[in-house]
């Protein structure tokens, strides 16, 4: 099993591990590092939909096409909520 | 997958094709099969969104009309059906094109299926239909930017996003929005075959 990820690594982070584990129903503390579509059998199309449906209200703008086919684990995430 | 799914298929151009994946029997739909399930698909807006259009409106002679389009040899319009039923919970369409390409879409109209990796199950065995019985070199689907549901789908079974195509359709609210085309070569289908065998 993959080791949980270090939380407090920044606030993108952080709130990609929030944004993953409330969509996949799974502790935070929990969460495996390498979480990632195909590698978690949680992260199924209706959790997928959860996650970005959750990145946008946190960001409060609808993501670009290009932002949505490029989310498939944790560090896109962090990507994303990072900003350019 | 149980080994006995990957057996070769028994279609000759014209003829049905029918094919079967761990839970459910796909076979090409008749005239006979346009019934009144069938034909509300056609006309759910919710369903309808997935193919991102508005409901049809439609009567059994539209749906008859739609299901003959499909001749059993380009072009199939088959139904999903749960193994030991008989009404359909959807359809999964395929187009063979030129250039040895093949293009697809799902269609889950029994929403209390939503949700249940149907179009995964149903997808990942007609990709093995599409590239070892039909020879194709690639398989391709469109979508509509914000079914992220369908783009899940699609990234789960190794597909790549090869084109943003903006604002290309019209939704079913007037918007024009944009599209996306997802595609998979026999190489990089075979090659993560190839990993799922060692693992």
């Amino acid at each position: 099993m993959s080791r949980p990820v270090p939380t407090g690594d920044g606030d993108a982070r952080v709130q990609a591990i929030e944004i993953v584990s409330g969509a996949l129903g799974v502790d935070a503390a929990q969460l495996p590092v390498d979480t990632a579509i195909g590698r978690s059998e949680r992260w199924d199309s209706l959790a997928h939909v959860r996650i970005i449906l959750a990145i946008e209200a946190r960001l409060d703008r609808q993501l670009a096409p290009d932002e949505v086919v490029a989310i498939a684990d944790l560090t896109d995430i962090e990507r994303i909520l990072d900003g350019p | 997958m149980p080994e006995d799914l990957t057996t070769s298929i028994d279609w000759k151009p014209g003829k049905p094709l029918v094919f079967e994946t761990e839970n459910y029997r796909l076979r090409s739909l008749t005239a006979d099969d346009a019934t009144e399930t069938y034909i509300a698909w056609w006309n759910d807006a919710e369903v309808q969104e997935g193919l991102g259009t508005a409901p049809r409106n439609w009567g059994r002679q539209q749906a008859v009309q739609h299901i003959n389009r499909f001749n059993n040899r380009a072009r199939f319009h088959l139904g999903i059906f749960p193994k030991g039923e008989d009404v359909p919970i959807g359809f999964f369409a395929i187009f063979l094109e030129r250039y040895n390409l093949a293009r697809t879409n799902v269609v889950i109209g029994n929403k209390d299926y939503w949700g249940r990796g149907v179009p995964l199950e149903v997808r990942g065995r007609a990709l093995e239909v599409l590239f070892e019985h039909f020879k194709v070199a690639k398989v391709y689907g469109r979508l509509h930017a914000r079914n992220y549901a369908s783009i899940f789908n699609y990234k789960a079974q190794g597909f790549t996003c090869e084109a943003i195509l903006r604002q290309h359709e019209v939704g079913p609210d007037g918007a024009r929005r944009d599209m996306l085309m997802f595609g998979l070569l026999r190489e990089e289908w075979a090659e993560a075959r190839a990993k799922r065998a060692a693992s």
